[in-house]
């Protein structure tokens, strides 16, 4: 399996209808299975204020090619559709049993499917008890609708509550968090990170190695910020990102390739289970994120890498 | 007064002599909260165990009548060495037998019948999470101790025993020591022995929600603010350090306060509010923290000094 998830985020607003669907053609003829998208994307991209054209763009894709849903590892959220335009972040749909129930049918409409592979809370609601979202969840798996529950910017101590709660019943094994090889300043703002719990950490790796959940990673790219250093912001400014892209540069050459798939291959090499997510606007990135996942590090390489601090 | 008392180095680097004045002005100048551990100083002592602070700490309470009243005495266990030098891999850990026979030592040592607040001192992951806090649940039932707090733990460990002492029926921890202060390393840089051991913003979202009190260790950071001869460790240089050392100065300088009490009084008032551990030599360090504790920083202080990043 490509050890690689396809971001969907942009499909069917920045990205037109035609050139997400020649991405998706080529992610999947080069061997890629897992697509990514969630029910609010891109709200923030669209005049209307709500998001839907991502999991729309990916329907027609998949109605458009007999057989391909079975060829996919389908992946879509729920929790974080502004309820109002301009709701998001306050007012939101949120993890209440109703919500569930209610959007899950959206999503699986809006992509044509009967079934869901993986299905994630997007963000955290504390409004409603643990115990009311997990048990939504986990009737959608014993109904077979959701193959596989897994929570997205959680404190790993809410993820802990969360799986205590659903004891006895399917939980969350896989956690969706934003990680790559620059790390910002301990509690600067990045412009791109609005959520306070998006970020893997070191608790994170060490909770998901010891209880055994898969971890996915976004925006390990930085947006562009190894390519385009103008879109990394001051939170990156720091000695230790001067190092790891000193010896990141080194492994590059080494490897004759480029920052950003030595990243890929850092991430995907690593002794946590962690799978990058990548969102592509052409099939060039998406060429160069497929070559990036199938690169491998030897131990000597990625222990300079780790050494950098 | 939200202030405790470091009682690491009594009966190793300060003699009895010495450690009984401090321990004297501590509590005349208001102060209550003393805390040390069954394993301080191992590493200062030639037989290679800890004791010495506790045993100065009991000969104290026994030539001070009435003083074991006034004050609220914090201890832990679990990271004494088992044999001199085999801290950390060797260290007595948490099973219900080594909790059972600790507590009878540092009572012994304490010579009191009772401890404030006892503290698992460290994490021990071989032993099950039932155990240990079955055994800790034990003390508290009984009297021997008012109340129960993990240090160095990872957040997603304390949830779990947290809520196996729900599922137990008994008291579980309500207290979180870890270290921290108002300057950070950088991502990824490890100054302490303990990988789980400093206060990140999952810890303190964790404490708020769950209403658990955080004590701060190595607050002061062993002089790093006011010594020119104890410069900050390598790992604290990046442009956030320098932004908030310039606002630090700023502060101090408004109010007449050296850095130290400022960084003090940003911990106490904050929010959540944390409880500073702070270990003093002399008797002009400690008046300077009881003053810090006493020092209240203006809302537009205390904004100034968290934008700093």
């Amino acid at each position: 399996m490509t050890p690689l998830v396809l971001g969907a985020m942009y499909f069917g607003t920045r990205t037109d209808e035609r050139t997400s669907v020649e991405i998706l053609d080529r992610f999947v003829d080069a061997g890629g299975t897992m697509i990514d998208t969630s029910d609010n994307y891109s709200f923030w991209s669209d005049p209307s204020g709500f998001g839907g054209q991502s999991e729309a763009v990916i329907g027609r894709w998949l109605a458009a090619r007999p057989g391909m849903r079975d060829r996919v590892y389908l992946s879509t959220k729920v929790g974080a559709q502004p309820v109002v335009p301009g709701g998001y972040p306050d007012n939101l749909e949120g993890l209440s049993a109703a919500t569930i129930k209610n959007a899950v049918q959206r999503s699986l409409g809006q992509l044509g499917t009967d079934h869901l592979d993986l299905y994630w809370a997007h963000v955290e609601d504390r409004s409603v008890p643990v115990e009311e979202t997990m048990d939504a969840f986990g009737s959608l798996i014993a109904d077979g609708v959701v193959g596989r529950i897994g929570c997205s910017n959680w404190p790993t101590w809410r993820v802990e509550q969360a799986r205590h709660a659903a004891r006895g019943r399917p939980g969350f094994t896989i956690l969706q968090l934003m990680h790559s090889y620059l790390q910002p300043r301990p509690s600067a703002p990045v412009a791109f990170q609005s959520q306070r719990f998006g970020w893997l950490t070191d608790e994170t790796l060490d909770y998901a190695t010891t209880v055994g959940l898969d971890i996915w990673v976004y925006s390990p790219l930085l947006k562009g910020g190894y390519v385009h250093r103008d879109r990394l912001t001051d939170a990156y400014d720091h000695v230790g990102n001067t190092r790891r892209l000193a010896v990141l540069d080194l492994v590059a050459a080494e490897l004759e390739t480029t920052r950003n798939q030595v990243v890929l291959a850092w991430l995907v090499g690593g002794e946590a289970p962690i799978t990058p997510m990548v969102g592509c606007s052409s099939v060039a990135q998406l060429d160069e994120a497929l070559a990036g996942v199938r690169l491998t590090l030897n131990a000597e390489q990625r222990a300079r890498m780790d050494a950098a601090v | 007064m939200n202030l405790v008392l470091g009682a690491m180095f009594f009966g190793t680097r300060q003699d009895e002599h010495a450690s009984f004045e401090l321990l004297d002005r501590f509590v005349d100048g208001g102060g209550t909260m003393i805390d040390t551990a069954n394993n301080y100083a191992f590493w200062e002592d030639p037989t290679g165990r800890g004791g010495a602070a506790e045993t100065v700490l009991g000969a104290w309470f026994a030539a001070r009548p009435g003083v074991r009243d006034r004050v609220y005495l914090s201890t832990k266990m679990g990271a004494e060495p088992r044999v001199p030098g085999g801290y950390p891999v060797n260290r007595e850990g948490l099973s219900a037998t080594v909790i059972k026979e600790a507590i009878q030592g540092s009572l012994e040592r304490l010579r009191t019948d009772r401890v404030d607040l006892y503290w698992a001192h460290m994490e021990d992951r071989s032993v099950p999470v039932d155990e240990t806090v079955g055994a800790f649940g034990e003390l508290a039932a009984s009297g021997v101790v008012g109340r129960l707090g993990a240090s160095n733990h990872a957040t997603w460990r304390v949830e779990q025993a947290r809520a196996a002492a729900r599922s137990l029926g008994v008291a579980g921890y309500t207290a979180l020591q870890l270290r921290h202060s108002y300057v950070v390393p950088r991502p990824g840089v490890l100054v302490h022995g303990h990988r789980f051991g400093s206060v990140s913003d999952e810890t303190l979202d964790y404490a708020a929600s769950e209403h658990l009190d955080i004590w701060a260790y190595t607050t002061l950071i062993e002089g790093a603010y006011v010594r020119a001869d104890r410069p900050l460790p390598e790992g604290y240089d990046h442009p956030g350090t320098t932004r908030r050392l310039a606002a630090l100065n700023e502060v101090a300088s408004e109010l007449g306060a050296t850095r130290n009490q400022v960084v003090l009084a940003w911990l106490i008032g904050g929010s959540p509010a944390i409880t500073p551990i702070v270990r003093v030599s002399t008797a002009a360090q400690l008046d300077e923290a009881l003053a810090g504790a006493r020092l209240t920083l203006t809302d537009e202080q205390r904004a100034r000094m968290d934008a700093a990043d």
